[in-house]
């Protein structure tokens, strides 16, 4: 008879188990998504901000740039012209994507967005004399 | 005495055996979606290929990448489409503080049915590169008579 576990040892095995592979397949989830829209934020010292994101074959106007809430949202719509072909193999993407990146203290006005070569490229400035020293009485 | 036994009662086997045979047959599972280079973590290009009576179209996503460093040679059937992907030297030595963007070179490699290597086209534009391939027409078997 012992060598029966107990039900509330089959229980915990079962519940770990069943974890370690929600977290393995969120991460894998994770990956892919933002493999979908990878971004790289460059900064310097000169407070100059940089936002590289590749997009490849995709019209202008079908890029959306906007900065809210201390984020700078950029939402694409990739679209595939294809008529009537049998498709062989198929791996890229075809609809909505979206990033949101936190970019705090960014001077609105200075944001500027250039898609070339298949990148789109963000440029922005962070506000300076954020620092305000306050004596104390 | 049952306490005794309760130490010796480690996890039992059948678990390990399970947990074991999942995590094999996940990776099994990722792995094979990682040849096809959409998980790989080094840039690789996504790729769609369709076909229609005339053609093989080739359509490679390759953002970012100079036409320089991009090179397409088909040779008995089968197509490489070879580069690099460079991160401008100026960005290199930036502070980053997200960093997404995979870069490196690649190449992918397909083999196709018979095309008219020497009529191909390609295209790019805004990172996308386009391959035409036009089918070989299919030799008319010819009859052999019987003396």
């Amino acid at each position: 008879m012992w060598l029966i576990p107990d039900v509330k040892v089959i229980e915990k095995e079962l519940n770990n188990l069943y974890n370690e592979m929600d977290s393995f397949l969120e991460n894998k989830i994770r990956e892919y998504s933002i493999s979908l829209l990878p971004v790289n934020v460059y900064e310097d010292d000169n407070n100059d901000v940089k936002v590289v994101v590749p997009i490849s074959g995709v019209d202008k106007n079908k890029i959306n740039v906007e900065y809210k809430n201390n984020s700078l949202y950029i939402g694409v719509e990739k679209t595939k012209d294809v008529k009537d072909c049998k498709l062989l193999r198929e791996e890229r993407f075809e609809g909505k994507l979206e990033r949101i990146i936190e970019l705090k203290d960014i001077d609105p006005d200075t944001i500027k967005a250039n898609y070339e070569n298949g990148v789109l490229t963000i440029t922005m400035k962070k506000k300076e004399g954020l620092v305000k020293k306050i004596a104390i009485e | 005495m049952k306490n005794l036994l309760r130490k010796d009662f480690k996890r039992p086997d059948l678990f390990e055996n399970l947990r074991s045979r999942m995590q094999s047959m996940f990776e099994d599972f990722f792995a094979d979606l990682e040849t096809t280079s959409i998980l790989k973590s080094d840039f690789n290009p996504v790729v769609d290929i369709h076909e229609d009576d005339k053609n093989i179209y080739i359509k490679a996503e390759i953002p970012g990448v100079k036409k320089e460093d991009l090179e397409v040679t088909i040779k008995d059937n089968v197509v490489i489409i070879k580069g690099e992907k460079k991160e401008e030297k100026e960005e290199k030595d930036r502070k980053k503080y997200v960093k997404e963007c995979v870069y490196g070179s690649f190449e992918r490699s397909f083999s196709l049915p018979e095309v008219d290597a020497e009529k191909a086209k390609a295209e790019f534009k805004d990172g996308l590169l386009k391959i035409t391939l036009p089918k070989k027409e299919e030799e008319k078997g010819k009859s052999i008579k019987i003396e």
